[in-house]
């Protein structure tokens, strides 16, 4: 029997709601009240000893359910919950329920007999009746048929979906964390049916919304005004998909099945990743766990199990997360939001503890179930696109599972380039590969859309998918040739001649890059003697080690705002030592630039504190938020740190968004404390070798000669550069016309600001996108730059091209570039260089 | 060095008994502008509790004593300071225990964790007219002075005028958490008593600290 306890200020409210509660238990479920303090003068309050007794004399295996009236009556319950052993803990419930009504409502389920899930469900929506009997439900209720117990009162907001595919998983992923901002409580329905929480990944991702439907927020809170700006926003923003384009994305979601050709030794799918492999073929079953469901007597440590399995799954995939954008192609690092939001969907996963509670079965099979089914209504569900995201789910369910039976993370054991043949994968198990030996992929399930073929092809892996029953035919170790741009897989033996022409074509391809990689760490010299380093911009010490590789002289630019992310406190001071000196023994003696702390903007981290801004870019970001108050901590951290690092590596310091003297000065003033402080503490510290900034706000182009007094050297940042100087929106694709560094404008920007700093003798530099356009390597050599760096991939190719130029005649030479006056033009002139 | 003894936490916790008792009528007053009147008598019930306690608890480690005065407070205090100010010396204690003194920086983290402790347990944040109001710029004004090298005399007096400062910021804030929300609007023009207490507590912090190391 499931037995409750009453708390409240008042004893007589308590014992009268006991009375009220009894008539409808009967004699049979126990009622417990913990109720006033024992002082004469005043009695209204609670105590969480009396609130432990309570419990204590009611406590049942079966559950039980607390009621509270309000204010120290909630939080002294809650503290009673921590006093009680936590072998009792699984089943005691307290409830947000109404006092009086929920008190009646779960006295009558539990005297019948009902479990601890179904007297919490009754008393949660006991106000209803009376709700329905007085309103004012009224308008609200009947638009939104609001699910029971959820107060039907708040915002409302109608919004026509804009997107073709609607809240899909990048948009509803878009959604979650846009929400997550709000304190509000946000339901949304699709015209006429059920509202689902708006902060759920798995609910609204599997609204099925198209293009035209129409959805109905309904917004609860007080924070709710600013909730409501913001879905308008996202809205007016088409859903956070691109306008431009939006009806060939979709198209590829029907992939171009081709007659199979029934020649013997060739297959044939879709192709959905470019590239030419000759290789062994690499058969790897999946390891999808089997699951049955096992009767379990602890569900409070089954469901510890699952967190802690979750917990792991999140961190690897966050990891993985981290990784991608190292520079390696230009991937959409917001393809795994997905999975990581679905791991954090609280209603999801309080389902599923609560079905291991009540059905008291193991972990494995609660979480399968539930995932199983999620899965079953992604590939139930009209656009062939969503289809494709169960491919994601079925990952997740592959990964927790796997972490449940404490195997290892799973990874394919190839030791040699293969192609990898799979049933299919997981973005995250692409995004995992190793891209030295997986070469290839041939897959029998999904299609182009599919986030593990989006990867793929960020990666440079060519892929072929959906390659359905004729996937069986292929033996694992057998000679195969594949071309990702045809979608035609090849047997070496049954087909010499045509594997001889596409190996000749991927050799072709390999050799240029092989060449170039041969001579990537030589220095960049131009044919009459002048050097320019090349380095690289990288955010960790995988990152380093890929630059170093890549032949970088340095890295002229460590992002290490990334070591701030995902996660909810700072790096304390150790941690951010340890890193920068990995990523300095990565680089083995070759300079590092490290870069403070640049946040705000679009990199917004919740536990800074930085207010929700109305124009973040114009805002608290980067050395602003490092120097106001509520910064100035985290940054002298950042700068202890470092200073200890540059007593034992070549560094340099950077600071970024400087727009005026004034910010150097009192940058490198916080630089002088904290060195102090080390120096009177004994710690080994020293200033970094140089200090210098970032040229990214346009004000900077007007004053070069006070900053050079101030900084030891400039590194021009062109992103943001280009978005302030012609104030167009980084992130909206409606102003991305003539968003460009090669804007005339911003060319002429950056010649006035190199002339400037050469005037001052002030070393200039460049770290933003443009510096590894290779295009614009010789631009840019004329223009008078000193120093690039770029994305490490871009390394080989920008050393090859200053190698050949010469470097005399070219400054003698008038650069032609800046007599455009328009963006088209540039980019014609540009492109008949080569 | 400077460091917290405790002596120095016994002495504080009797000095904010004696504070409890002088304004026992204070603190009602202000809460019965905005709440339900009891704030005054209930901290002082609970830290005549603790008062006769402290004899006690002397030999004790910080931490131990700090659990002490949590558990008294939670059992004895009533409305919703006990469960907040006990979770507070609860969490402070649980930072501290087993330990027989504290540098300046480890009584920042102790302090710090019953803060968070109370901003979890009432869900509040600053800016909503709580305690929170007074203890968090406390505690952010006592970490500024010792990362830049300040005595923790000269910390704990910025402290205490940053608590005050943070209480009279609560007056024209509107009631966001507890029995004040309620009056919504009508809550606005008056200091909140919560952030009056505790004021109080870090004010005595500072002024037992400095009494206790000049003689």
């Amino acid at each position: 029997m499931v037995n409750i306890v009453l708390i409240s200020h008042s004893k007589i409210l308590a014992d009268g709601t006991r009375e009220l509660a009894a008539q409808m238990g009967g004699q049979v479920v126990e009622i417990a009240t913990a109720a006033g303090i024992d002082d004469p003068a005043n009695s209204i309050g609670t105590n969480p000893e009396q609130i432990v007794a309570a419990i204590r004399s009611v406590y049942s295996a079966d559950g039980v359910v607390v009621l509270m009236d309000m204010g120290s009556a909630v939080m002294n319950a809650e503290l009673a919950l921590e006093l009680l052993p936590a072998s009792m803990k699984g089943e005691i419930v307290l409830s947000s329920a109404p006092f009086v009504e929920g008190a009646v409502a779960a006295a009558a389920q539990a005297s019948a007999g009902g479990n601890l899930e179904e007297v919490l469900r009754e008393a949660n929506s006991a106000i209803v009746g009376k709700q329905n009997m007085l309103g004012p439900v009224g308008e609200i209720s009947a638009q939104t048929n609001m699910p029971p117990g959820v107060n039907s009162k708040g915002r409302l907001l109608k919004i026509i979906v804009p997107n073709k595919l609607g809240l899909h998983a990048r948009p509803a992923a878009k959604l979650i964390k846009l929400l997550s901002d709000f304190r509000a409580t946000v339901y949304v329905s699709k015209e006429g049916r059920r509202p689902v929480n708006a902060k759920s990944i798995s609910q609204v991702s599997t609204l099925g919304t198209t293009k035209g439907d129409a959805l109905i927020f309904l917004i609860q809170g007080e924070d709710g005004a600013g909730a409501e700006e913001a879905i308008k926003a996202f809205a007016a923003d088409n859903f956070g998909d691109p306008v431009k384009g939006e009806n060939d994305q979709q198209k590829p979601a029907k992939n171009k099945k081709r007659t199979i050709n029934k020649s013997k030794g060739q297959l044939f799918g879709t192709p959905a990743s470019p590239g030419i492999f000759v290789g062994k073929a690499f058969l790897a079953r999946l390891n999808d766990p089997e699951v049955v469901e096992v009767p379990i007597e602890d569900p409070a440590s089954e469901i510890l199990l699952l967190r802690a399995a979750i917990t792991n799954v999140e961190a690897e995939i966050s990891q993985i997360q981290t990784q991608l954008n190292q520079g390696v192609a230009q991937t959409d690092d917001q393809i795994l939001d997905f999975p990581l939001l679905l791991l954090e969907d609280h209603d999801l996963i309080h389902r599923i503890e609560a079905f291991i509670a009540v059905e008291q079965v193991n972990a494995a099979y609660a979480w399968s179930q539930a995932i199983e089914d999620l899965e079953a209504r992604y590939r139930a569900m009209d656009s062939p696109y969503m289809q494709e995201r169960a491919g994601d789910i079925r990952e997740l369910r592959r990964k927790v599972l796997l972490a449940l039976v404490g195997e290892e993370a799973y990874t394919f054991k190839i030791s040699e380039p293969s192609i990898l043949v799979v049933e299919e994968l997981g973005p995250a198990e692409v995004a995992g590969l190793d891209t030295s030996l997986v070469r290839g992929i041939i897959t029998r399930k999904g299609g182009v859309t599919s986030h593990a073929a989006i990867l793929a092809k960020a990666l440079g892996i060519p892929a072929i998918v959906g390659l359905g029953d004729q996937f069986t035919s292929i033996i694992d170790g057998a000679q195969l040739a594949m071309d990702g741009t045809s979608g035609r897989v090849l047997a070496v033996k049954e087909h010499p001649n045509e594997v001889a022409q596409l190996k000749e074509q991927q050799w072709q391809n390999e050799e240029t890059q092989v060449q170039l990689m041969r001579q990537a760490s030589a220095p960049a010299t131009t044919s009459d003697g002048k050097t320019f380093p090349i380095l690289a911009n990288v955010k960790d010490a995988n990152g380093a080690k890929k630059a170093f590789v890549m032949g970088a002289d340095g890295i002229g630019l460590l992002r290490t705002e990334f070591l701030y992310m995902n996660r909810t406190t700072p790096p304390s001071e150790e941690e951010q030592y340890r890193s920068y000196s990995s990523i300095c023994r990565a680089m083995q003696g070759k300079p590092v630039t490290i870069r403070t702390l640049d946040v705000g903007g679009d990199k917004p981290i919740p536990y800074l504190g930085i207010p929700l801004e109305k124009n973040p870019f114009l805002g608290l970001r980067g050395i602003r938020y490092c120097l106001h108050e509520s910064g100035q901590h985290l940054f002298r951290t950042q700068l202890r740190a470092i200073c200890r690092v540059a007593a034992e590596f070549p560094v340099r310091l950077m600071y970024p968004m400087i727009g005026v003297v004034e910010e150097v000065k009192a940058a490198n003033k916080l630089l002088a404390e904290v060195l102090d402080v080390l120096r009177a503490a004994d710690i080994w510290a020293v200033r970094p070798q140089a200090v210098g900034i970032m040229i990214e706000v346009p004000s900077t182009a007007f004053c070069i000669p006070a900053l050079a007094r101030e900084a030891d050297f400039f590194s021009i940042g062109t992103n943001d550069l280009t978005q302030y100087l012609l104030t167009l929106d980084r992130g909206n694709e409606m102003v991305a016309t003539y968003r460009s560094a090669l804007h005339p404008s911003v060319l002429e920007a950056l010649q006035q600001i190199i002339t400037a700093a050469k005037v001052c003798q002030i070393e200039i530099g460049m770290c933003g996108e443009l510096a590894g356009n290779p295009k614009v390597t010789e631009l840019l050599i004329q223009m008078g730059l000193d120093k690039f760096s770029m994305n490490a991939p871009a390394i080989p190719v920008v050393k090859d091209i200053v190698r050949q130029l010469d470097y005399a005649a070219l400054t003698k030479r008038k650069q032609s570039i800046s007599l455009l006056d328009n963006l088209a033009a540039v980019e014609t002139a540009l492109s008949e260089r080569d | 060095m400077q460091k917290i003894y405790p002596s120095h936490i016994i002495a504080w916790q009797e000095a904010f008994a004696a504070e409890m008792a002088t304004n026992k009528a204070y603190l009602s007053e202000l809460d019965s502008l905005i709440g339900d009147a009891d704030h005054g008598s209930n901290m002082d019930r609970g830290y005549q509790k603790v008062a006769a306690l402290l004899p006690e608890l002397t030999g004790l480690d910080i931490g131990a004593i700090l659990k002490k005065v949590g558990m008294t407070l939670i059992s004895t205090v009533g409305g919703a300071a006990g469960p907040l100010y006990g979770t507070f010396f609860l969490r402070a204690g649980a930072s501290s225990a087993g330990k027989t003194e504290l540098l300046p920086i480890e009584l920042l983290e102790s302090l710090r964790a019953g803060l968070e402790g109370v901003k979890g347990r009432g869900r509040a944040v600053i800016g909503e007219k709580t305690m929170v109001d007074a203890l968090e710029p406390a505690l952010e004004a006592l970490r500024e002075e010792i990362y830049s090298g300040e005595s923790l005399k000269v910390g704990l007096k910025r402290a205490a005028a940053a608590a005050e400062k943070g209480m009279k910021d609560t007056i024209p804030m509107l009631a966001k958490k507890g029995r004040a929300s309620y009056l919504g609007e009508r809550s606005i023009g008056h200091q909140d008593p919560g952030a009056t207490s505790s004021a109080l507590l870090i004010q005595t912090l500072y002024t037992t600290y400095s009494q206790l190391n000049n003689s």
